[in-house]
Formats: C-alpha cells, sequence, structure tokens
C-alpha cells in the first residue's frame, strides 16, 4: 500500500467513514513513507483534494467536540504509528494470511503493531484528543462477510466484496448473496497474539476505553485512564459519558476496574499503581454521585436507567462505602456543607450505598477497605544522601 | 523477600490480608501447591478427614500451573472462611509435603509457621505476568493456570485401596449388591427365602418358627422379641431395581444389572456375597454413594457430598465408577419373586415393570387428523417474503395493529390473538394448546390436556412454541423475539435519506459505518516488515 492511499484509503475513511482497506501489515519503514508524503504536502500550496488536508479537517470535527478551541491535528509522528499499529491489528485477520504457518505469520504482525503502538499516554489534553481523533471510531469497525451462492456451490468472501464475474447472471446461475456485519471488537475480537499491541494502542489513546467504561474485552483499566482523567476538561467529557449509560452501570464497570488497578492485575502499561492514583479514582467516583445527585430529579429517571439490571451499583456502593469510612476527604469536598440541601441528599445517597454494601456482605468490603486505605497510606520515598 | 508480621501491625503490603482476631495475617483465600498429584490427593485426605469440603464450597478449586521455571503443579484455592481452617489445611500441606498460602486475588504469601507466628507479609509486590503469584521464603514464583480439575472428576478418577484384616470386614447397617442380570432374580428369591424364615442379622441362621410369618420387606416390621433368652433376630429386609448402565457407542450396548438394598445382611452371607461371581457388595458412605467391600476411597467421602448430584447413585469398584441414574426406584424383593399361576388358568401376560422411571416416558407426536381448526398464526417462508410485503399495503389497519411477528431462520412467524385473516400463503396454523401452534389438520398425541402440555413445552411467559410440520422438530419462540408486526415494518421501512435533508444545522449527521476491505496481500505478505 503506497503512502498516499494509507492515508486516503485508511486513515481517512477510519476518520469519516467508508471502506476500510487492509493491505500488506506495516513496519517502521512504512511509517517513513508516509511521514515523506506528509512533509512533502505540508508545503504543498492549498487546494486541490489533497488526502492529508482532508484528514486534518476530518479530525479537526472530532476534536472540537472536545475541545473546541484546538487546532486540527497534524499528521505527525505519532499519528502515523497508531494508524500504522491499528493496520497491523486489523491485517491480523486477512484471510490471505490463513494457512499453515499463521500462527508465525500472527506473531511477526503483532509484534510490528505492537512497536508501532508503544508511545506512551498522552502527556497532555490536546494529545489525548488528537490522538483519539483517529483511533475515536475503534469500535464501529464492521466487517462484512458475504456467501455467494450459485447453481454449482457457494464461495465465502471475508471481508471483500465479490467479484462481479462471482454475481454474474443472477437469474440463470441462481445467485443469492448472503451477507452478515460483525463488530471487529465485540464479535470478531482481537487475535490471541495481538491482545498486547491491542493494549498498548489503548495505552496510546485512552480516552476512547474512558467513554466506553462497559467494554468486556479487554476491561477499562484505570493504569490507562488516568492518563486522559487527569486532565479536567476530559475528564467532564468522561463523566458525562458515565452519566449517559447510567450511574450505577458506569460506576460499577469503573469500581471494579479499581479492584484490578490496586492489585496489579492489569497489563504493565500506562501509569502505575499508586496510592494518589487509587486516591483520584475514588474522588472521581464520588465526583460521579455528586453529578447524580444534582442533576437528576426525583421523579424522572433516565431511559438508560431501565437497563439497569438488579442489585446493580453494587461495586460503587461498597467502594465509595469504603472510602468514606476511611477519608471522608475522599468522598466529601471541602467546601460542600454537609448540613445545606445538597450535603443532606448526597448524605442520604451515601446511606443507601451503606445499607446497600452491609446486604452485599463483608467480605467485598473488606477488600474496599484495603483500596480505601491504599489510597490514603502516605506516600514515603527514599531520601537522597548526598 | 518477605518479613514477619510484627505484633499489632495495623496494614500489609499484600492486597486483601487483614489481621484476624488474634493479630495474624490471613487472606481471603488459601492456596496449596504441591509438586505432584499423590501429594494432592494425601492433602486432600487429610483435610477431608478433618473438615467437610462441602464447606469450602463454592470457590474451592484444583488447577494445574505452570510456574515461571518451567515446572507444571497442582495447586489448591479454597476461601479461607476461618482461622482454624488455614491451620488444618497447614497441618494438611505439611503432611503431603506441599505449601500453604494466604491472600486474595492474585497474590498469595505463605502462611504463618512456627518461625512466624502471626504469619509473613512482603517487603513489596512482584509485577510478573500470570495469574498467580506465590511468595515463599526461598523464592517468588508466577503461576499460569493451564487447566482445571473438578473434584467431582477427581474422585472419580481415583483407584481404591484395598482393606485387610478386620478393617475388610462388613459392618453392620444396610449394604448395597449387584448382581448380574441373569443372578438377580435367583437373588431375589434366595433372599426372600430367608425373609419368610425370619432369618435376619441377629439370629444367623435361627429357627423358622422363632418368627415364622413375619415377612421381610415391605409392610413387615421389625421382629418382637420372643420372650426369654436371646434377642429375636431382626427379619432381613431387601429391595431391588433392574439398573441399565449407558453404552460408549451404538454399538456397544450398556450392560443390565440389579441392584439390591439390604438393611441388615446376616453374617454368614458376607462370604457367600463376596466370593461369588457375578455379585457384588457395596457398603455405602452417603445416601448416594457406595464403596465396594473390603476398598475404601482415598479420601473421605462423607466430606464431599455436594461433589455427588443427589438424583444419582455411585458405586465405587476396584474396576470403575458405575453411576446409576435417575436414582433408582428399588422395590420389595416379595414383590419380585416369581408368582407361579394357578394351573387351571391360562395365565395372563402382563406387562414388565420399568426398571426406571424415565422408561415411562413416551416421545410427543404430530400427526394428521383433528378437527378443523382455526388458524391463529401462519409461517411464511423466506421465498415468500416478497409476498407478504405486497400484501402488507393490503392488510387492514387493525390486522396491522393486532399481529405480532418473529423473525426465524425458517421463516417469517405471524401470530394473532383473536384469528388469523387475510393470509393466503404459507403454513396455517391453530392452537394444540395455550401458545403451542401445529399446522391446521394436525393433532398432538398423546393427548395430554392443554395446560399441562404448555408447561411441559415451556410455552409459558410469553413464549410461543411451533410445530412446522410432520416429522420436524419444534421450535421454542422466545417472548422478546415477537414483536408488533407494525413496529417490525416501521424500523425496515424508515426513510433516513429523506429525513436527513430536514435535519438542522446543529444536529450531527449520521455518520458513514467503518467497514473492513481486505485487499489482496500477493505472494510475499510479509514482505518489508522486519524480524521481530
Amino acid at each position: 500500500m503506497t503512502p498516499g492511499r494509507f492515508v486516503a484509503d485508511f486513515l481517512l475513511p477510519l476518520v469519516r467513514g467508508g471502506g476500510l482497506h487492509i493491505g500488506r501489515p506495516l513496519g517502521p519503514s512504512a511509517v517513513a513513507r508516509v511521514l515523506e508524503l506528509a512533509r512533502r504536502a505540508a508545503t504543498a500550496p492549498p487546494g486541490g483534494a489533497d488526502p492529508v488536508r482532508a484528514l486534518a479537517r476530518a479530525r479537526g470535527e472530532v476534536v472540537a467536540r472536545y475541545l473546541p478551541a484546538s487546532a486540527p491535528p497534524p499528521l505527525d509522528e505519532t499519528t502515523v504509528r497508531l494508524g500504522a499499529a491499528l493496520h497491523d491489528l486489523l491485517a491480523l485477520g486477512h484471510p490471505d494470511l490463513a494457512g499453515p504457518g499463521v500462527g508465525r505469520r500472527q506473531d511477526r504482525i503483532a509484534a510490528a503493531a505492537r512497536s508501532l503502538a508503544a508511545v506512551g499516554p498522552p502527556r497532555t489534553a490536546a494529545e489525548a484528543v488528537a490522538r483519539h481523533s483517529l483511533l475515536g471510531r475503534l469500535g464501529e469497525i464492521v466487517r462484512i462477510d458475504r456467501t455467494v451462492r450459485f447453481w454449482l456451490g457457494r464461495q465465502t468472501f471475508v471481508g471483500r466484496t465479490p467479484p462481479p464475474r462471482i454475481t454474474a447472471m443472477p437469474a440463470l446461475r441462481r445467485v443469492r448473496v448472503d451477507q452478515t456485519a460483525r463488530s471487529w471488537l465485540r464479535e470478531i475480537g482481537i487475535p490471541g497474539p495481538g491482545r498486547a499491541a491491542f493494549v498498548e494502542l489503548n495505552a496510546a489513546s485512552p480516552l476512547g476505553e474512558a467513554l466506553d467504561p462497559l467494554r468486556l474485552d479487554p476491561p477499562p483499566g484505570w493504569g490507562r485512564m488516568l492518563a486522559v482523567i487527569r486532565f479536567p476538561a476530559l475528564a467532564r467529557v468522561v463523566a458525562g459519558a458515565a452519566l449517559d449509560l447510567g450511574i450505577e452501570r458506569a460506576g460499577d464497570a469503573l469500581a471494579a476496574a479499581l479492584y484490578r488497578y490496586v492489585g496489579l492485575h492489569d497489563p504493565p502499561v500506562g501509569l502505575r499503581a499508586t496510592g494518589e492514583g487509587a486516591a483520584f479514582a475514588l474522588r472521581f467516583l464520588a465526583h460521579l454521585v455528586w453529578l447524580d445527585v444534582l442533576f437528576r430529579s426525583e421523579g424522572g429517571r433516565r431511559e438508560s436507567d431501565r437497563d439497569v439490571a438488579p442489585g446493580g451499583g453494587l461495586e460503587l456502593a461498597v467502594v465509595l462505602t469504603a472510602a468514606e469510612r476511611t477519608r471522608p476527604g475522599l468522598v466529601w469536598p471541602a467546601d460542600v456543607s454537609p448540613d445545606g440541601d445538597l450535603g443532606r441528599a448526597f448524605r442520604g445517597r451515601l446511606d443507601a450505598f451503606a445499607a446497600q454494601a452491609a446486604a452485599a456482605g463483608s467480605p467485598r468490603l473488606v477488600a474496599a477497605m484495603s483500596i480505601a486505605d491504599f489510597a490514603v497510606t502516605p506516600v514515603t520515598r527514599p531520601a537522597a544522601v548526598s | 523477600m518477605l518479613h514477619r508480621v510484627a505484633v499489632g501491625q495495623p496494614r500489609f503490603n499484600l492486597p486483601g490480608l487483614a489481621s484476624d482476631a488474634r493479630g495474624a495475617a490471613m487472606g481471603r483465600q488459601l492456596v496449596a501447591r504441591f509438586g505432584a498429584v499423590d501429594r494432592l490427593v494425601s492433602f486432600l485426605r487429610v483435610l477431608s478427614a478433618e473438615e467437610s469440603l462441602d464447606d469450602l464450597q463454592p470457590g474451592f478449586r484444583i488447577v494445574y500451573a505452570r510456574s515461571g521455571a518451567g515446572t507444571r503443579e497442582a495447586v489448591v484455592m479454597m476461601p479461607a472462611t476461618a482461622s482454624e481452617l488455614g491451620e488444618a489445611a497447614a497441618r494438611a500441606a505439611r503432611l503431603a509435603r506441599g505449601q500453604l498460602f494466604t491472600g486474595a486475588g492474585k497474590h498469595f504469601v505463605q502462611f504463618r509457621d512456627a518461625q512466624a507466628p502471626l504469619g509473613y507479609d512482603v517487603d513489596a509486590l512482584v509485577e510478573a505476568e500470570g495469574d498467580l503469584v506465590l511468595y515463599g521464603l526461598e523464592q517468588t514464583v508466577p503461576y499460569r493456570i493451564e487447566s482445571e480439575l473438578p473434584l467431582q472428576k477427581l474422585l472419580l478418577r481415583l483407584s481404591l485401596v484395598r482393606l485387610h484384616g478386620a478393617a475388610a470386614a462388613l459392618p453392620e447397617g444396610p449394604v448395597y449388591v449387584t448382581a448380574r442380570r441373569g443372578l438377580g432374580p435367583v437373588l431375589a428369591e434366595y433372599l426372600h427365602r430367608l425373609g419368610s424364615r425370619g432369618e435376619g442379622a441377629l439370629g444367623g441362621g435361627g429357627s423358622a418358627g422363632a418368627s415364622a410369618g413375619s415377612l421381610g420387606g415391605r409392610g413387615a416390621g421389625p421382629g418382637l422379641p420372643a420372650g426369654e433368652g436371646p434377642a429375636a433376630p431382626e427379619p432381613l429386609r431387601a429391595a431391588a431395581a433392574l439398573c441399565e448402565t449407558v453404552g460408549a457407542s451404538a454399538f456397544s450396548p450398556g450392560t443390565t444389572f440389579w441392584l439390591f438394598r439390604i438393611e441388615r445382611l446376616p453374617p454368614r452371607l458376607h462370604g457367600l456375597l463376596r466370593r461369588t461371581p457375578g455379585i457384588d457388595v457395596y457398603l455405602p458412605v452417603t445416601n448416594h454413594v457406595a464403596v465396594a467391600a473390603g476398598y475404601r476411597h482415598p479420601i473421605h467421602l462423607e466430606s464431599c457430598r455436594a461433589s455427588f448430584p443427589s438424583d444419582r447413585l455411585h458405586l465405587f469398584s476396584p474396576r470403575g465408577v458405575v453411576e446409576v441414574a435417575p436414582l433408582p426406584a428399588l422395590a420389595a424383593v416379595e414383590d419380585l419373586v416369581r408368582i407361579l399361576p394357578p394351573a387351571s388358568e391360562r395365565a395372563e401376560p402382563r406387562a414388565a415393570a420399568p426398571g426406571t422411571r424415565a422408561d415411562l416416558a413416551v416421545a410427543l407426536r404430530l400427526e394428521p387428523g383433528g378437527g378443523p381448526g382455526r388458524a391463529v398464526a401462519a409461517l411464511i417462508p423466506w421465498t415468500q417474503a416478497p409476498w407478504l410485503q405486497r400484501l402488507v399495503y393490503a392488510l387492514p389497519p387493525s390486522a396491522l395493529r393486532a399481529y405480532r411477528v418473529a423473525l426465524l431462520k425458517r421463516g417469517i412467524l405471524i401470530r394473532s390473538a383473536e384469528g388469523l385473516e387475510g393470509m393466503p400463503f404459507g403454513t396455517l396454523l391453530q392452537l394444540g394448546a395455550p401458545e403451542v401452534l401445529i399446522p391446521l389438520g394436525t393433532r398432538l398425541v398423546p393427548a395430554v390436556s392443554p395446560a399441562i402440555l404448555s408447561e411441559r413445552l415451556g410455552a409459558v411467559g410469553g413464549a410461543m412454541v411451533l410445530f412446522p410440520g410432520l416429522g420436524a422438530a419444534p421450535l421454542r419462540v422466545l417472548a422478546e423475539a415477537i414483536v408488533p408486526f407494525e413496529r417490525r415494518l416501521l424500523a425496515e421501512l424508515e426513510p433516513a435519506v429523506a429525513n436527513l435533508e430536514a435535519l438542522g444545522p446543529r444536529e450531527r449527521p449520521v455518520e458513514e459505518p467503518v467497514v473492513i476491505e481486505n485487499e489482496p496481500l500477493g505472494p510475499m505478505p510479509l514482505w518489508g516488515l522486519g524480524r521481530p
């Protein structure tokens, strides 16, 4: 795949929608060629149907949803590396790779994808959104498998359009085409060799993971999400998405992720588990409840709340109850009076949480108390001796 | 590195570790590690002698794990419900040459011992890939779980241990006896004769007159004391059932045998039954498990009751385990012995009593017949779906509102509560029972009551059961798959493009989907990728 086609037929459809063309897996040399193309495009006179500029415009529209004042992100090395890594991950399921030795081939492609995706967590909010503008539609990627049946047999095309000769003379040859659209992330899944690369990709662009806490595989990890939630502008966006999903469902998923984060069960990428990180996560969960108390009316419940399973919100209740018992400052802001209307409403919610946690039994609460303990433990570092 | 827990230490570095009432470090789980399966079996034997393994459920797991050094070890994981359990498990693990750890989730630290009465804690956690990390005094080993061995499967696989001397003698109490098919009636008659003579466990061949007339088995109570002297023998009571084992394949049919339960076996019969070929004696360990006489199971099965379902009987013998399912219905032997008919009358043939309860069940069949019914549904094959689409324009509004539809693999099922009208194609269906749809002109046999039929077929809670035709297997259509007809129509006919043009400028347009298009990779797909 040439650099121009990689931008026009892969990166651009990834942002704007359309056919996502998967060709031969890409390595570091391909990244260098695409960057050379980007440099030439930057110096070219404006106008014309330049895919690099079209990509910048499309990403700029995505960025404006989160940070309205930001400029369109450029086609820099990080962008190309992340795009190439995703391309390689998608190539793992390419039907032309099937056959003897497919495992070995997949290992090589996955290793290339992992090295490309290892760019580390974003350092600024703008950088996080810029990466997300490229990879924000990962969950929407679908593959259409078509089976063409005709009078002499049938032929299956995985992620391909059948050539016209296969579907020619449909009435005479009794041609029938059955097609199935399957989500790449949720139904097809990442092949085993590519899982580490996919986790690296999520660590490089964790905003999509933070906006979709109900994702099952790989499950959300605080070590990755903290890299974006620490920016106030993005924390508001993530909190809004969690409230849209429902405080019980999203809160449960995020609280369950906290156990994995503190217990070092997450893959070792992203930020390390620290007491400050755990405390921040607990405060963020409490922040969700504050928002819920502030903005949800008593009578009306949102549409998403109807999907809450019986016992929903238990994990959130247990974690926040433990945090409040360990140190109230983890869930109570210093500038809110407990005696005001708002404080009483929040107190009521905490009491309901405590009752829910008590009904569920003590073992989970004991584990949650250890998380809260970990969050408030004073940090000790070795002193430098000169 | 580990360090000993100090007295009053409030906090631990290992997640999930907490102080118990005595101040000792204890996690929510215990993990025992063994280098070989025989050590694991020794551990389970010692532990099952002290604690009931049923009390450790749920959460009791046996797994095979591969250590970071490449060795494959057996690991037992169990919940730490009490400190006493931890002590017992530690003793058993030491006896079996294993090691016990405590912790939670992924990290486990060595259990307390004489050197550290309050247990151990880690200096720092190790970030190692794996499902388990065991912190020992000598080394810290990560493990990756490879497979799991259910406790029941382990119990069924273990070979029995032969007993010698007095331990092999039959104790008092009920016994199970299995006999090959040909021996069963003979043994039943023999036991019946003994019961008729009043011979029992205490009598050891007592006189017939001592308890003449007291029959064993059904309706017979224990023998009454016969005045002074030694206690009267308790009459022999026995019951039996004909059991069948399931064959491994269609070419190796299962075997049939008789199963007897004898409440008190006379001592003089011990040797007779144990030495007769074709007859085996089993001693019940629990209500649903029995072990061959003269043998014992390596693990105390009475502490593993939950591992054996209560609806079947397990017979452990040196040749393997026989599972009798469902639990046999035992009949008193006096009901099984042959009855000689009067010579002057011709014997009437009697149907043989079924060996198990399942033999009474018959298959539900759909056959032609039945009176003229009323069509309430139609199954339209997908090839006729275009006809249905054209017909929709001609259907009256009342029909569109009343009909419900389910899209099945076999076709489109249209259901009407009142009666289906104006559907000139497809297979018309009537009600064979509430929410059980059968084609017009057919009926279900045997003609059991409609309510029972619906209940047994699962046509409750809004679900329907559909018999598509003669000889075809029935289908169950779940309630959530049945939607109003007009709603399904609207979803398919939604004019998305026309609405998009009317959208306001602030609304985001529907984005084009991202669809994978695989291109040909050519003869060398990894060209230029480089070696890792």
